[in-house]
């Protein structure tokens, strides 16, 4: 059965965010005038490194069962993890655990065990910050994903198929990704092939589209071209998607367009419920 | 006259030390106990030693559960505060560790030659009575579909009511008592309800045999990759 190899030290897997640094990523989110795309989109990200750290940790250290890469796409493409560079896309999870750029004293409210809420300052650790600035070099990003995955891939051939996350405000600039997009797909490991979700970040208060089975309703080829460069959602991950409250039809793509800063969060959480079933 | 013996192996793919299932046996005062420590959480092998040791040498009355959690939740965050963490540690210490367990105690030798027993449950850690071919007694899990993966689990920093179930019974000369944690225990119930008996084998193993019989099990996808602990009990 396909997409079913233990994730494990010896046999680790790989998440590959890849974020629009554009320009237009310095607009607000919609209906969250105070929140930047760039920003919503770093913290989120960083909270889900720190909730894979965590996920990962031991009294004895901290267990590598994933690689992690951030690639941004805007005036540059580049690897952007604090740690991590060109000739190092990829880091084990133990080395981003150990290396944040910073962290930071954050406060949240959490449930006393008597019935009300008390606030607790926790340390909020942050591996890259938002960037907003220049075009989208997006199918210049799909090449650089391409060989960073098959560089993972050949190292590790039973992986659990590695998970390519894009990020986006708006269409390429430089050219068409789509045929990058597929031969991505098409790699693969003894487990199944890589997969590849793509969300598309909205300014605007429409309605999201959230894990479309078909092209029915599209509003534009872009969206098209998104959802032609997702890949269908694993059963694990459909599962995923049901457990979080989606209605999917069978076939349904790894794909959400106009998200809100809510609908990214739970994307990337979908996309990452893998790392539950380390243990 | 009650002959115990114990075995362990960690997951395939962990050394010993990272091994996580505990378990104490005191043939003299007649208390057992294994507990196995849930992987996501941290120093949650340290926890289930914790509540192992307690059981067997602190007379517990499982009755007064809360009481008990309570001073061992301390012991547990004074044995773990006693060096600096990292962010993440101290992170994963608010959730606390967390375990199953299965706690046996054996009364008096009646004249009849046969002891009572009375065992405290927690999660899906099992025991099982056996008397000759027929499995008597499968607690607190009656059918391997009962298994799970969020079972009942008592945690070191938990703070809702925690719940256990408890049995009784007597155990006679030619019988045997098996605990073990859950990997183990559904390979056996899943084994016996399809008509096997499953304990024959277990019965029959020297300690030096185990690692490789249960490399065995493993191998032939018969049972899940995980820490393996069994305590065997024969009149």
């Amino acid at each position: 059965m396909p997409y079913s190899a233990e994730i494990s030290r010896t046999n680790p897997t790989c998440l590959l965010f890849l974020v629009d640094h554009s320009s237009s990523m310095d607009g607000p989110f919609a209906g969250q005038p105070g929140k930047k795309k760039s920003e919503g989109v770093a913290d989120a990200i960083n909270r889900l490194l720190q909730n894979l750290v965590l996920k990962c940790a031991k009294s004895d250290g901290i267990r590598d069962y994933f690689h992690v890469g951030v690639i941004g796409y805007g005036k540059e493409v580049k690897p952007i993890l604090a740690g991590s560079s060109p000739e190092r896309p990829l880091l084990p999870i133990s080395v981003i655990a150990n290396a944040p750029m910073r962290v930071e004293q954050r406060k949240r409210l959490v449930d006393d065990g008597g019935g009300g809420l008390v606030e607790q300052t926790f340390r909020f650790p942050l591996w890259f910050e938002p960037t907003a600035g220049g075009p989208t070099p997006m199918d210049g990003v799909v090449q650089l994903a391409k060989k960073v995955i098959a560089s993972f891939l050949s190292t590790y051939p039973d992986c659990f198929p590695p998970l390519v996350l894009n990020l986006t405000d708006g269409q390429p600039t430089d050219a068409n990704p789509l045929k990058a997009a597929q031969e991505l797909k098409e790699m693969k490991s003894s487990d199944g092939n890589v997969i590849v979700f793509n969300a598309h970040i909205s300014s605007s208060p429409s309605t999201p589209l959230t894990f479309p089975s078909d092209e029915d309703g599209f509003p534009d080829v872009f969206t098209k071209l998104l959802f032609r460069m997702s890949s269908v959602l694993p059963p694990k991950m459909m599962q995923a998607a049901q457990d979080e409250g989606y209605t999917l039809k069978s076939n349904a793509r790894g794909f959400v367009f106009n998200a809100d800063l809510v609908s990214v969060i739970r994307f990337l959480e979908i996309g990452t419920r893998v790392a539950s079933s380390v243990r | 006259m009650l002959r115990c013996r114990s075995f362990r192996v960690p997951k395939k793919g962990n050394s010993e030390s990272e091994y996580e299932d505990a378990a104490v046996t005191d043939t003299a005062l007649g208390r057992f106990a294994i507990a196995d420590g849930a992987s996501e959480s941290v120093f949650a092998g340290e926890w289930a030693g914790l509540l192992c040791q307690s059981y067997v040498s602190e007379s517990l009355d499982p009755t007064k559960l809360v009481e008990w959690r309570q001073s061992l939740q301390k012991r547990w965050l004074a044995m773990v505060l006693r060096q600096e963490l990292p962010w993440y540690l101290e992170e994963k210490l608010k959730e606390g560790a967390y375990a199953t367990f299965l706690g046996l105690s054996l009364g008096e030798q009646t004249p009849t030659h046969g002891r009572a027993w009375k065992a405290l449950a927690i999660g899906d850690s099992c025991l099982f009575h056996v008397r000759g071919a027929r499995l008597l007694t499968a607690f607190p899990l009656e059918q391997s579909e009962d298994f799970g993966t969020r079972p009942n689990l008592i945690g070191s920093r938990q703070r809702s009511e925690p719940t256990g179930t408890v049995l009784s019974g007597t155990i006679e000369p030619g019988d045997a008592l098996l605990m073990m944690t859950d990997a183990l225990a559904e390979w056996f119930l899943r084994t016996s309800d399809e008509g096997g008996v499953p304990w024959a084998e277990l019965l029959r193993l020297r300690e030096s045999d185990f690692p490789h019989w249960v490399d065995g099990l493993r191998d032939s996808l018969l049972m899940k990759n995980d820490d393996v602990t069994v305590i065997v009990l024969e009149m």
